[in-house]
């Protein structure tokens, strides 16, 4: 099993609540406003919301000390996007692991049957449909209709499948993205297979929420069917699916024979090999939204096992030696180098951006079960890219997308949001 | 009045002779009454039931109790109930065993509830504790992930057997017992379900209990249309298409062609899973087949553990080459099929 | 009419093998992290079965559900599915009962709530697999029961079963009041709803203890566990294998014909 709280206890005892999971690393802060990394505690304002907050609670919860559940402390739990921000933070002073405890303490909960009850509804979509948007199976080839595309399920081989994910194949307004993705790799000669129907959802919402069982499941199961097409390469818009998929698919001991790619990589590579032709220019400053899943959380994660050592009575060693993921390795150049390639285009960067930056507010469950807080702190970072004078703002995630645009209807205000693949088709 | 009973078995007559699974149970049953040096009984309720018990004695029963009566030809709970449990009570036996079948599953519950023991449903094993006649029974739970071994404080100790679990006993005709006659005065006022009518499944293939070759589809299967390539492969081996618990509850399969833990329990020469994970509920419906062949996608799946020869892979590209080959095989041997 | 519906809280059938673990000492399977307990998917089955007696009579359909540790989020599905009470019966002495000692206090727990016309319940918890619970649930109450079924109609004081049986089915009648056990054949449970969930989660659990239901402990079980362990598999399967999935189908027909068992 993947998450176990209990392996966690050192950590979570270590924490000396510093605070400095609450901001971004100081020296990259930039101004008052947009001081906060946080959505949780920024909103909620109250210790237990941060990251070491939340450190404390899996503590007593493994220590014992919390036997009552509440429907409080279930609030408390899940009223957090699993971001990852607390935990980059915190390694730039200590070399505590904030995120996974996390990820443990949700385990937990929903072990002993604890959980919110949108998190029922998600799950037994998960297990009756294979997507977590509680639509019948049945529709999840629909967004290609009309494609010619080849079709996996069929017994059809390419070398690259095109994963697209819960929310492009299901949600109407963005599947034309999808649509937008396997054109533009087709032109630019690329051999582009999909799933179809077959497909299934890449798990991360299910780990996400705690239910590892279920994303045990999904992870297999993906990895199977994409080993037994033979397919060289796994390119995916999803960027909640890329994180999963490049950092804890690994870790099921099961072989990858294929490499997993995000889109925006994989559109950098095509047009640095000159095989995209970018010819209408589109004068625009607009700024880049680093996704968690695909900055942070994507770097390839190994939960460290050994033996700790306390030297002179407070300096801890450690056997073997602990490598700690800062999320400095996430995938932060390839689309801002996809956007500069953009004709005309003006690239601003926010305040807080790559490992440090603000996230969306759509992830973990907190898009489907706590609309108020998603849309929140999507307004929050809305306000920040409107601060550095952008006209849109560029993203590489259809869950940021979507929480973008629903924060932007709901305020009427006057950015635009668009996908980075929006982005080049208008350019071509 | 001690009839030293050590094992009584609840029989049940089939089209005129033992059912398999009460053979089976009578050569179980043997062996623990000559470890225990006790008698072996068999009760049987049906009608016209003379032969029945001869094959009975043939098979190493000591006595057999017959309780004739058109009216226990069909089986209902609240008459059978009323006839075994007097017929228990009278015979003290230390050990009572019936088949984990449909009308064991009934029955066995009720019949221990009223007895006031404890009872041990779905049996795959039976060991003697001591010579006192305490037995260790075990049995699987979890879905059969895992095996618990229970005993029963009380008398008789109630037990339920699996199907296929037990070895058969050999006929020989020169044993001898005796059979004994059953009062079957049935009191008509505690009969409270009464059977209106009963349907049985058309089916033009072979059952999938007497099928020497079965081929099972499973999840992976994806829809009731990809069965007909199963079909079409049972076909040509002469034998017949079952499935696992979900084609059957998405509605692609009849339920009577289940096979598993809640389904039937099979024991065929060759038995085919296609797209079947292998789930302990599903192995513990065909676990005992001689051979076992898989095919599915996930090298790890658990069929692989269970099965005797198995190809990793989509059945979609797999079975047309197989069938063809297999086709190619059979025709070359004139058409005649060793099954 | 007044339905009663015995729901039991098991750890989930279908987690993944990874997490299935025993604990030898202590007897029992240990509660997976990440995978919540579910309710036995059979149970579910006669949930839906008193809904659809509820949705064509009006009847009040009432879930208890007995054990130790229960989860109410996990039970409370019951009542978002459209059942109208739930009541738990938790008590620390129920650690470990057996099936007849869960029978008579479920029994105890139907005649506290002034009985019931139609008692509910799976063919076998997803967990133990006896099949024994909801038989001797018919015998304390001293009610007829009738097992596997596949399809349940209500009418004039009688209802009418169609029971499974091994090839093919039985149509049964029996006077009210009785105990039915269901297979998963009479249907799946209907989707809940996020209005169903919400309206659930603020309706008032009954909790009761033993005490409650004048009982002092649980009659101790007839059958005493040994031993609860996982089998080992011995096992080698022969992976065929070949240049695609042609050759390699070419390949296991020719290994099946050198075997003797085309």
């Amino acid at each position: 099993m993947l998450l176990e709280l209990r392996d966690y206890m050192s950590d979570m005892k270590r924490c000396a609540r510093c605070s400095l999971c609450k901001w971004p690393p100081l020296a990259q802060l930039k101004s008052w406003r947009f001081s906060n990394m946080c959505p949780s505690i920024t909103r909620y304002n109250f210790h237990t919301y941060s990251g070491g907050g939340r450190m404390a609670l899996g503590l007593a919860l493994t220590e014992g000390r919390l036997e009552d559940i509440t429907d409080e402390l279930l609030n408390i739990v899940y009223r957090c996007t699993a971001c990852g921000a607390c935990d980059s933070s915190c390694k730039y002073n200590s070399e505590l692991e904030v995120l996974w405890p996390i990820y443990s303490t949700r385990a937990y909960l929903a072990g002993m049957g604890y959980f919110l009850p949108e998190h029922s509804m998600i799950i037994d979509s998960l297990r009756k449909e294979d997507n977590i948007m509680m639509k019948p199976k049945t529709d999840r080839g629909k967004w290609a209709e009309g494609l010619k595309v080849k079709d996996l399920s069929r017994g059809e081989k390419a070398e690259v499948v095109y994963h697209a994910g819960c929310l492009y194949c299901y949600d109407p307004e963005l599947s034309i993205i999808a649509r937008e993705t396997v054109t533009l790799l087709q032109k630019a000669g690329v051999d582009v297979g999909i799933r179809g129907s077959q497909e299934s959802c890449c798990g991360s919402i299910a780990f996400q929420l705690g239910f590892q069982g279920e994303f045990i499941k999904f992870a297999e199961s993906n990895i199977d069917d994409w080993n037994a097409a033979g397919v060289s390469s796994v390119v995916t818009s999803c960027a909640c699916g890329f994180g999963i998929m490049k950092s804890v698919y690994p870790l099921l001991g099961k072989e990858m024979k294929f490499e997993v790619l995000h889109i925006t990589q994989y559109l950098d590579r095509l047009i640095k090999e000159g095989k995209i032709k970018l010819d209408r220019s589109i004068k625009s400053r607009v700024t880049y939204h680093d996704p968690c899943n695909l900055g942070r959380k994507s770097e390839i994660y190994i939960p460290w096992k050994g033996i700790e050592k306390k030297v002179l009575g407070q300096f801890i060693l450690r056997e073997p030696e602990k490598v700690i993921y800062r999320g400095w390795n996430g995938v932060y150049e390839p689309p801002r180098d996809v956007i500069r390639s953009v004709p005309g285009i003006e690239l601003v960067e926010m305040e807080r951006i790559k490992e440090y930056s603000w996230c969306c507010g759509a992830g973990a469950g907190v898009k489907q079960c706590l609309d108020d807080f998603a849309l929140w702190t999507a307004s929050e970072r809305i306000a920040e890219a409107k601060s550095v004078g952008a006209e849109a703002i560029v993203t590489a995630c259809p869950w940021c997308e979507r929480n973008f645009k629903d924060a932007i209807a709901a305020s009427g205000d006057d950015i635009s949001v668009y996908d980075v693949v929006e982005l080049l088709r208008q350019a071509m | 009045m001690s009839k030293n009973i050590t094992v009584l078995i609840l029989g049940e007559p089939v089209r005129g002779s033992l059912s398999t699974n009460t053979r089976e149970m009578l050569g179980g049953g043997r062996e623990l009454a000559d470890k225990l040096n006790g008698r072996l009984a068999l009760l049987l309720l049906g009608d016209k039931l003379e032969l029945v018990a001869e094959e009975a004695i043939a098979y190493g029963t000591d006595d057999v109790y017959l309780a004739e009566n058109p009216q226990l030809e069909t089986y209902q709970a609240d008459t059978y109930l009323q006839i075994i449990e007097r017929a228990v009570k009278d015979m003290e036996p230390d050990i009572l065993l019936m088949g984990q079948t449909s009308i064991g599953r009934d029955l066995a519950p009720r019949l221990a509830f009223r007895l006031g023991t404890g009872l041990c449903m779905d049996c795959v094993r039976l060991d003697i504790e001591s010579i006192s006649g305490i037995i260790r029974m075990t049995r699987p739970v979890y879905g059969c992930k895992a095996l618990a071994v229970m005993k029963c404080k009380m008398k008789p100790q109630m037990a339920s057997i699996r199907p296929g679990t037990m070895k058969s006993a050999e006929l020989d005709r020169s044993r001898k017992g005796q059979v004994h006659a059953l009062a079957t005065d049935i009191n008509m006022s505690q009969i409270r379900v009464k059977v209106m009518a009963k349907v049985e499944e058309q089916t033009d293939s072979v059952s999938l209990e007497d099928a020497k070759v079965i081929v099972c589809g499973g999840r992976g299967m994806g829809s009731s249309d990809s069965f007909s390539i199963l079909e079409g492969l049972a076909r040509l081996l002469g034998g017949a298409v079952g499935a696992s618990r979900p084609p059957c509850d998405a509605g692609w399969m009849p339920s009577t062609r289940q096979i598993g833990l809640t389904g039937k329990i099979v024991s065929p020469n060759l038995y085919i899973a296609v797209a079947v994970s292998g789930s302990s509920q599903h192995m513990a419906g065909c676990a005992e087949s001689h051979t076992i062949v898989a095919i599915n996608k996930d090298p790890e799946a658990n069929i692989f553990a269970m099965a005797h020869y198995g190809i990793v892979g989509d059945y979609r590209e797999i079975l047309p080459p197989f069938i063809r080959r297999t086709r190619e095989i059979l025709e070359g041997k004139g058409g005649s099929r060793c099954c | 009419m007044q339905i009663v519906v015995c729901i039991k809280q098991v750890l989930d059938p279908e987690m993944p093998y990874s997490a299935f673990k025993i604990d030898p000492d202590g007897k029992r399977a240990i509660p997976p992290q990440g995978t919540p307990p579910v309710i036995s998917p059979y149970d579910e089955n006669a949930l839906e079965a008193a809904l659809r007696v509820k949705d064509a009579h009006g009847a009040t359909v009432i879930a208890l559900s007995l054990g130790d540790r229960l989860a109410c989020s996990v039970l409370r599905k019951s009542l978002a599915a459209g059942v109208d009470d739930l009541i738990l019966i938790e008590d620390p002495a129920t650690g470990g009962l057996d099936s007849f000692a869960s029978a008579s206090i479920l029994a105890a727990a139907i005649r506290k709530i002034g009985g019931a016309d139609v008692v509910f319940t799976g063919r076998q918890a997803a967990d133990w697999d006896a099949g024994i619970a909801g038989c001797a649930i018919a015998e304390e109450l001293k009610m007829p029961c009738i097992t596997v079924a596949r399809k349940v109609s209500v009418q004039n004081g009688m209802v009418r079963v169609e029971r499974l049986l091994s090839d093919g089915f039985e149509v049964v009648e029996a006077p009210l009041p009785c105990v039915i056990t269901v297979d998963s054949d009479i249907g799946e449970l209907r989707p809940v709803t996020i209005q169903g969930l919400m309206s659930a989660k603020k309706k008032l659990v009954k909790s009761w203890k033993l005490f409650d239901l004048k009982l002092e402990s649980p009659p101790p079980p007839r059958c005493e566990l040994l031993e609860l362990y996982i089998p080992k598999h011995k096992r080698v399967c022969e992976i065929i294998s070949g240049e695609n999935a042609e050759d390699a189908a070419v390949k296991l027909a020719n290994r099946l014909f050198e075997e003797s068992l085309l």
